[in-house]
């Protein structure tokens, strides 16, 4: 029996944890009786407290999953593929939040409403994963978008950060714009809003002849507005500066936490909604350019956060590899993807955070980092590994089924540019094992201890990384179960 | 089956526990009641993660045998409608 109270419950109660941190962060901040505190790392820990109770929420509120349920008017839907896309938003953003804290006192950084957006944002992006409707999607989508603009510039003393928020603001309105007026279109043409009249009518438009343009366009320019808010080439030259010049707590959230709700997003709109062949040609084009260009670009760069830009931009064209084959494996085989890439991301940033107290900013300041943390350096050198593809760790596995997939739908050229563009790959994460191993810096610098939480995310990351090959199965029964109940 | 999850489970929660301790250049068994927590909390995961796992294949055969019920409702139906 399904109780739509228990569905939505674990959004009103993020939503309400939000507005209730929000106010307690403008009351008690400005509050000369306690001498105007910094509330920053205390909303912090009531932050990842909502998040961790929205999670449990959600867990205990799910109803028989093998069947659907659509709510509030239709615009949203419940099934499988909510269910676990949003544990796994939650998981992802708790992950993040837990990385933040020792960056609020090592930089001084005592805004709290950096927690609140960020808790905004996820509301955001988890009505995003159930909407079922193009004007709910893209209600969800402004939601997340504004405050990731405003996080984005949330460090008002560095000029970065300002650039960065202001380009942000920009491109993101844009591909916003671009996204309503694909909408607009569909809805021009077509007369339907919701996934399942969009469904009847747009499944094999291509090949009964019901083709018009202002379908074309709509898809198209829809195509183009979420091809630029996953930063997939050649819409992703945004990405770079901004992953750069936001706050490194900020870029792990943008690295990590949209993609999983947009891909979520491209599938019911795409997968469900309408899948044909220009779309098909869209997303391979897409994916080969990504994957291009995040191997070469990054062999280019001296920064650590541009080298991570450029890696996500790669790993992003790998994702699509499932997207392209438009196939139940292929569909499985980019959830599968999605989650690794999301553990090696938090993996990856929290050592960025870590090693960011000692202000390492340039790959050649990470030189001798085996002598003076070498577990940390091996932590690192097992991301790096991971990230390449190599054996026996999880981002193989990741690789190996993605092009799986692609193989299995005949897309042979597609698998071999994946193929090419990881040995391509391998050349600059092993050079950052090389620098940390083999090299020594600049100037040698002093090592700080991490906090608890960073250590412990690390720890728990890294041996998922490790371990996932010897015990995959319910990764992949889950990520079955998610790619059925976008058909069923 | 539920004693060789506890042990890997309790083995990685203490596992996790040492990492963790590593990685801040502490000694590894610093603080030993977090290690207890550390393979307390193991050991439920992974029985837990085990159980999951054996429902997860059991719901997954309900819906691949909805998917092939419809699929022979479509593609068989339409044959014998055809036949007639």
């Amino acid at each position: 029996m399904f109780n739509l109270f228990l569905a939505v419950f674990p959004e009103i109660f993020i939503i309400n944890a939000t507005f209730i941190l929000l106010i307690h962060g403008v009351v008690f901040s400005t509050s000369k009786k306690y001498d105007y505190p910094p509330l920053a790392s205390n909303v912090g820990w009531l932050g990842l407290l909502s998040v961790l109770i929205t999670l449990l929420l959600l867990a205990a509120g799910a109803p028989l999953l093998t069947i659907a349920h659509l709510f509030w008017n239709n615009l949203f839907r419940r099934d499988n593929f909510t269910y676990f896309c949003q544990i796994f938003l939650l998981l992802s953003t708790a992950g993040t939040i837990s990385m933040c804290f020792d960056f609020f006192d090592q930089e001084r950084f005592d805004a709290f409403e950096f927690i609140v957006l960020i808790l905004l944002s996820t509301c955001g992006m988890l009505f995003m994963i159930s909407a079922y409707d193009l004007i709910a999607m893209y209600l969800a989508i402004e939601l997340q978008s504004l405050c990731f603009y405003v996080i984005a510039a949330s460090k008002r003393k560095s000029e970065f950060s300002t650039e960065a928020g202001l380009k942000y603001l920009i491109l993101g309105a844009f591909s916003s714009g671009i996204l309503l007026f694909g909408c607009s279109m569909i809805y021009g043409s077509t007369g339907a809003t919701h996934f399942d009249q969009l469904a009847k009518i747009l499944t094999g438009y291509e090949i009964t002849g019901a083709r018009s343009s202002g379908i074309f366009m709509g898809i198209l320019f829809i195509a183009v507005g979420f091809l630029f808010k996953i930063t997939a080439v050649p819409f992703h030259m945004w990405a770079p500066d901004i992953y750069e010049g936001s706050p490194t707590p900020v870029t792990a959230f943008l690295s990590i936490a949209p993609k999983i709700s947009i891909f979520a997003n491209i599938l019911r709109v795409f997968i469900y909604g309408s899948y044909g062949a220009t779309l098909q040609q869209i997303f391979f084009f897409c994916s080969i350019a990504s994957m291009i260009l995040g191997a070469l670009a990054a062999m280019a760069q001296t920064k650590v956060k541009r080298l991570l830009a450029y890696s996500s931009i790669g790993h992003v064209g790998y994702i699509c590899i499932g997207f392209s084959c438009g196939t139940i494996e292929g569909i499985q085989s980019l959830l599968i993807g999605i989650f690794i890439y999301a553990l090696m991301t938090m993996d990856a940033f929290a050592i960025v955070l870590a090693l960011r107290q000692t202000r390492v900013k340039y790959i050649a300041d990470l030189g001798a980092l085996a002598k003076t943390n070498p577990i940390l350096a091996i932590t690192f050198s097992i991301t790096m590994f991971s990230y390449a593809g190599i054996p026996p760790l999880a981002g193989f596995c990741s690789k190996f089924y993605l092009f799986f997939a692609a193989l299995g739908c005949g897309a042979y050229f597609l698998a071999l540019v994946g193929v090419v563009t990881s040995v391509i790959g391998c050349f600059y994460y092993i050079r950052l094992v090389k620098r940390m191993f083999f090299d020594t810096p600049r100037t040698w610098i002093l090592y700080e201890p991490m906090d608890r939480n960073k250590s412990l995310l690390l720890a728990m990351t890294s041996f998922f990384i490790t371990l996932f090959l010897l015990y995959p199965s319910p990764l992949f029964s889950v990520t079955h179960q998610m790619a059925l109940s976008l058909y069923l | 089956m539920a004693l060789s999850a506890t042990m890997v489970g309790a083995l990685l929660g203490l596992g996790t526990q040492m990492y963790s301790n590593a990685l801040r250049k502490l000694p590894y068994m610093r603080h030993p009641w977090e290690h207890v927590v550390g393979m307390g909390l193991g050991a439920v995961f992974a029985n837990q993660l085990v159980k999951w796992d054996v429902k997860l294949k059991e719901d997954l055969e309900v819906m691949l045998d909805k998917a092939r019920a419809a699929n022979e409702r479509r593609y068989f139906g339409l044959a014998r409608c055809k036949s007639d």
